[in-house]
């Protein structure tokens, strides 16, 4: 249940599969975050984006290709406080 | 040998009690503690031993407070928390129970930040009274802070933070507590920190409402310097609510995270 809002992408062996949350997704190579979060219908400005433990701020999420071997981490803020 | 009464320096010989010294210099107090604990029976002192005697209801002068104030903290942290400085982004629910936390743990130097005014809502869970109601938070917590700890150097800000302003505010703070109510304040904050300041450590929080069992609120270490505290899921949103106990578990994570960074204790 709490997964669904950490999203942990990592490769499978076969190809171009991805696990979000345990469940494989099909997933093109080199796509950009931002692309990834159109796919994901992830709200950008609510998001904060990681990419093999290394912070991607929002200036590179068009720029940062991702690929079969890097694992994506993407936290999605929740409101109350 | 030396010890501290009361946080003074004291040479005292050896093999001294600490009842022998309650009967020499404050033989009323009725509250006995040593290195944070209150104890019941006798104890030889050894070098460098704390101890703190208390007279119940009576009020100590100013200087004498700061000493009683900490004696049942663990040796050794207060002169660690005295020298931090904590930047708390959103007084609601999440920051008045941090800061007032953090307050009574010593930490030297408190940023409030909030541009809002108390209104009834906010007493379900923010550490505000009906006698607030109106005023700035700002200036609320700073005046209850005063009556818990008069000690703390407190600066307020009454602005709505954005990517604008975010890195002014915060660029002489250690850690930034990340205390708002909305997603997209929360990602703001936190994006422009990890971006600007990637040597502060901030502590955020997502998904603390309703009354889901409280032990799937959890701290994990993030990305960088971010620490995330809640169980991430649990919106406030209609049919959802945000209560003090839940919301007040995620805020003492963040309180507790806060400490244990300022102690250097880096792992959740």
């Amino acid at each position: 249940m709490k997964t669904e809002q950490v999203l942990i992408i990592s490769k499978i062996e076969r190809g171009s599969s991805l696990i979000v949350n345990g469940k494989e997704i099909d997933f093109p190579d080199a796509i950009s975050i931002s692309e990834l979060l159109r796919e994901l219908n992830l709200n950008r400005d609510k998001i904060v984006v990681e990419v093999n433990m290394e912070f991607i701020s929002r200036e590179q999420y068009s720029s940062i290709l991702i690929n079969q071997e890097d694992v994506v981490e993407i936290i999605s803020f929740v409101g109350g406080g | 040998m030396e010890i501290f009464l009361n946080e003074y320096s004291l040479t005292v010989d050896e093999g001294i009690t600490a009842y022998e010294i309650k009967n020499k210099v404050h033989n009323d107090a009725d509250v006995v503690i040593l290195n944070g604990f209150m104890i019941k029976e006798d104890n030889i002192l050894q070098a460098n031993d704390r101890l703190t005697l208390i007279k119940k209801g009576a009020v100590p002068d100013r200087e004498e407070l700061e000493a009683l104030l900490i004696a049942r903290h663990t040796p050794g942290v207060f002169q660690k928390v005295k020298k931090a400085r904590v930047g708390i982004a959103g007084l609601g629910g999440l920051g008045s129970n941090v800061a007032i936390s953090l307050a009574r743990t010593g930490v030297g130097k408190l940023l409030l930040v909030d541009f809002d005014v108390v209104e009834p809502s906010n007493l379900n869970r923010q550490q505000y009274f009906i006698c607030h109601l109106g005023r700035y938070k700002t200036d609320a917590l700073k005046e209850i802070i005063s009556q818990i700890n008069p000690f703390i150097d407190i600066e307020t800000k009454q602005i709505f933070l954005d990517p604008s302003n975010i890195e002014d505010c915060f660029k002489d703070m250690d850690i930034i507590v990340e205390a708002f109510d909305s997603p997209e304040c929360k990602a703001n904050l936190v994006n422009t920190i990890l971006s600007k300041f990637p040597a502060k450590y901030i502590v955020a929080a997502s998904g603390m409402a309703g009354y889901f069992s409280s032990n799937t609120i959890t701290t994990k270490r993030m990305m960088g310097n971010l620490y995330l505290v809640g169980d991430e899921v649990s919106a406030a949103q209609p049919g959802c609510g945000l209560m003090a106990p839940r919301v007040s578990i995620a805020a003492s994570h963040q309180a507790n995270t806060v400490l244990r960074l300022i102690l250097g204790e880096k792992d959740i």
